[in-house]
């Protein structure tokens, strides 16, 4: 059963922040007026929470304003809704495993596969009208710098931790001895 | 939604947001990732709704990627350890503010470490941002009682963490015998 001073001290939280309507709070002074050990706890809460207030005020570094202004102002308005709620789930889920790949592909496949860039045939300028061209460009360095914005630093740790694992998994490679050695 | 309003937004939350992400995740990098992404999610996601509204749409948001943001990071710690963690004066220091002279702000945010995140979150919104609980139970869609008595443990823990950091030597006592 619960005890008056343990009904008072359920109270005090709201009697501190101004919450309480007249009566509870009658209640609560009156109480307050003849029992010691609820004074010393309102004094406790007020002092608690006054240290939580009082805690120093601190400014948003200008480098995040910058790089949320950055994001916005790369769109002429906000995206269609599905597009968006696709687009954030999906980097959210794919985030850090997707640049991983992407930065595989570019480190390790891309430079033993592909030919040249002077021997790659130039795009079809009847396919890549200038308009879809410029569509496709504003669309990807929107991605770009959403995905910039959006990865955290637990999936950033994550990417360099996978690209140092990849890194010496290459080094081994390269420093494997040649076939027919010494078993 | 409209830029300018967004813009506005921005301009008079972005401290508020910043501020409640680091005494939350005590972390200045962290506290950028998440104030940036609960703004992204503004402008993205964020209902047409008056200024005052978004401000609580905001809040719920930024509370929720704060809970997420220790979740993960507590299964991050597991296999990379667990980072120092950022000192008062580095983060006023960091922002071009003046740190407390007595110490205790340092002694609290170590003590709010004991705390589970969503009430960390929850005494951050009550007495650092000034919000009533009911305001509160309305973003969390929680019951005021659960919040009442939820802040009233806080409270005790908080204590008792602080009475252990300036008397460690009974909690070095309590602990050996």
């Amino acid at each position: 059963m619960m005890t008056r001073c343990n009904l008072i001290e359920s109270l005090l939280t709201e009697y501190l922040s101004g919450e309480l309507g007249p009566l509870q709070r009658s209640i609560v002074d009156e109480h307050l007026a003849e029992c010691a050990a609820c004074r010393a706890e309102l004094a406790d809460a007020r002092e608690m929470g006054d240290a939580v207030a009082s805690l120093p005020h601190v400014a948003c570094p200008d480098r995040v304003t910058r790089a949320i202004e950055s994001v916005v102002a790369a769109e002429p308005s906000r995206p269609r809704r599905r597009t968006v709620r696709r687009w954030a789930t999906g980097w959210r889920t794919l985030g850090a495993g997707g640049v991983v790949a992407a930065a595989v592909l570019l480190a390790v496949v891309l430079p033993r596969n592909i030919p040249h860039p002077t021997e790659s045939p130039r795009p079809d300028p009847a396919i890549h009208a200038g308009a879809d061209l410029d569509r496709a460009r504003a669309e990807f360095a929107w991605t770009i710098a959403y995905t910039a914005a959006v990865i955290d630093r637990t999936e950033k740790r994550t990417m360099v931790h996978v690209l140092r694992r990849l890194r010496t998994m290459a080094q081994d490679v390269d420093a494997e001895p040649p076939t027919g050695g010494q078993g | 939604m409209e830029k300018a309003i967004f813009n506005s937004i921005l301009r008079n939350h972005r401290d508020r947001v910043y501020r409640h992400a680091l005494y939350c995740l005590r972390d200045c990098e962290d506290a950028e990732d998440v104030t940036q992404e609960a703004f992204l999610r503004l402008w993205q996601q964020g209902p047409d709704l008056p200024e005052e509204r978004l401000s609580a749409w905001l809040t719920r948001v930024l509370h929720n990627l704060c809970i997420d943001h220790i979740r993960r990071r507590k299964t991050v710690q597991v296999h990379l350890g667990r980072p120092d963690p950022v000192a008062l004066d580095g983060l006023v220091a960091d922002s071009g503010g003046v740190a407390p002279q007595n110490g205790v702000g340092q002694d609290l945010l170590q003590a709010m470490d004991a705390l589970p995140a969503e009430t960390r979150s929850i005494m951050l919104m009550h007495y650092e941002q000034g919000l009533k609980l009911r305001e509160i139970g309305e973003l969390l869609d929680q019951n005021v009682n659960s919040l009442k008595v939820r802040i009233h443990r806080a409270r005790k823990t908080l204590r008792r963490v602080l009475d252990r950091i300036d008397q460690p030597h009974l909690a070095a006592r309590g602990e050996n015998g």
